[in-house]
């Protein structure tokens, strides 16, 4: 099942941003070129509610945001910048996250790839920033939450999603585990960043440096995060499902390629029961490499492999993928 | 937050942008940190995107240029410097990056310009300065500038 609707994006970031509205009709483009044929369901999306969104977001913020895009928007930061039309899109993109886990409840497909903007996980609860301005995997995690379902957040962003560490830092009903380049913005995602006391262990961070390759992503999943996500048993796996380690992303360093995220996709689903995946689209900002990454892991999530680029390796990392497992093994 | 009491000759930190306001508050940095011989640390936050000349361009891959630039507003600054100034590039946006900066650099206060380093005009949750005023652990000393100049230097 594939959530989003290009035609309603009104998010409009001007000349040359490069999270712009072409991410997702080549995200779109990739799941067409991926062959599934009649496995693809499209379900329009919904607008996310207030009371929605406040599981994440301070009402404050929520009406000083659409406050700000009535108002004509203007730069929220020196990467984010809203428009009238923000606030609208917004609301659909964090809808759509929410209106692809109701449709996976009633049984309506397998999996479900939620392909809308802005992105989210960098979006503090009282603070846009990075491109996003609502944090939709977080809110979709906090409905699921309030439900009664344990849920891993996988965000294999190039970015570290600061945001929704924030959101669910002291919370033992998430699990929130990202791999990330570091150095690299936000500049947060430490390794011995672990939780809060009410949620030791339940934040797990896997840095690595410039140049890792998928090899290198895939053991930080397979030693790092499936021991702990073993042990916490989810009910659900929302991912943050940036494609911004793409070799060729103009916005980072890592050197992933499509098949990459076809094998971390099948890592994902193989941790919850069919109809429990809901991938959420993050960052990707090279349209081509974009495209044919979606498709892999559209693919992957229903079983299909579809690799229009084989998966790498050779990278560097191994050293700090072995340091967040030591870590953790150390967590109590 | 309850406001820590930093040592004796603790670094002033300044967020710079190369707006008219980050220029403002290096000065006034400079000559407060002059007479206690501090140093002074200019701090630039490298977002996601910056504005190099009339370009926009990923910010990872220009660092290099976001620190001469840095440096160049330094070296523009005040004219007789009489404190030492210290360059330095941080992750993340300005409010993020400069609180982290005070922290690892164990700062005896922070200083910004009331107008640039990002900011939300016309939102009220707050401009740059604002949000630093509430959240960080020292005192933070925000220095009036020009009302009409650009919001920054670098970034959207």
């Amino acid at each position: 099942m594939v959530a989003g609707d290009p035609g309603l994006d009104r998010h409009d970031t001007g000349p040359g941003h490069p999270e712009r509205a072409d991410r997702v009709t080549a995200a779109l483009d990739g799941i067409d070129a991926a062959g599934l044929g009649d496995a693809v369901v499209r379900l329009p999306p919904r607008r996310a509610t207030e009371a929605e969104l406040a599981r994440v977001h301070p009402v404050s913020y929520l009406h000083a945001l659409a406050a700000f895009c009535e108002a004509g928007g203007g730069s929220l930061d020196p990467d984010t910048v809203a428009v009238p039309g923000s606030w609208d899109t917004a609301l659909l993109a964090a809808g759509a996250v929410l209106g692809a886990i109701e449709a996976l409840r009633h049984g309506t497909a397998a999996a479900a790839f939620v392909a809308a903007r802005p992105p989210g996980h960098h979006a503090l609860p009282d603070q846009p920033m990075g491109f996003c301005l609502l944090n939709n995997v977080a809110v979709g995690a906090a409905a699921l939450a309030e439900a009664g379902e344990r849920v891993l957040v996988l965000d294999w962003d190039v970015h570290h999603g600061n945001g929704t560490q924030a959101a669910f830092w002291d919370d033992p009903r998430v699990l929130y585990a990202s791999t990330h380049q570091s150095p690299l913005y936000p500049g947060t995602g430490r390794a011995s960043e672990t939780g809060g006391p009410a949620a030791p262990g339940l934040t797990v961070n896997v840095p690595v440096p410039p140049g890792a390759t998928g090899d290198v992503v895939l053991r930080a999943v397979d030693e790092v995060v499936a021991p702990v996500a073993d042990r916490f048993a989810p009910t659900w796996v929302l991912v943050s499902a940036g494609f911004d380690a793409h070799r060729d992303d103009p916005l980072a360093g890592l050197a992933l390629a499509a098949g990459d995220f076809a094998d971390l996709t099948e890592r994902a689903r193989a941790l919850v029961p069919p109809g429990r995946l809901v991938l959420v689209l993050e960052g990707g900002y090279d349209l081509d490499a974009l495209s044919r990454s979606v498709g892999a892991s559209a693919a992957a999530a229903v079983g299909v492999r579809y690799r229009p680029e084989p998966a790498t390796s050779g990278g560097p990392g191994a050293e700090a993928v072995e340091r967040a497992s030591r870590i953790h093994r150390a967590v109590p | 937050m309850s406001a820590q009491v930093p040592g004796p000759g603790a670094p002033v930190l300044v967020g710079m942008d190369g707006s008219e306001g980050s220029t403002a508050a290096l000065g006034w940095a400079v000559a407060v940190a002059g007479a206690t011989g501090a140093e002074v640390i200019a701090v630039h936050a490298a977002g996601l995107l910056a504005h190099l000349g009339d370009r926009t361009v990923p910010a990872q891959a220009h660092r290099a240029d976001l620190l001469a630039a840095l440096e160049g507003w330094v070296a523009t600054g005040p004219a007789q410097p009489a404190a030492a100034v210290r360059c330095r590039l941080v992750e993340g946006n300005p409010i993020l990056g400069l609180l982290a900066a005070a922290a690892e650099e164990h700062a005896a206060l922070i200083v910004v310009g009331r107008r640039g380093a990002g900011g939300y005009p016309g939102l009220e949750l707050g401009s740059t300065s604002r949000a630093l005023a509430e959240r960080a652990g020292v005192p933070v000393v925000i220095i009036p500038g020009s009302t009409t100049g650009p919001e920054a230097g670098t970034g959207r």
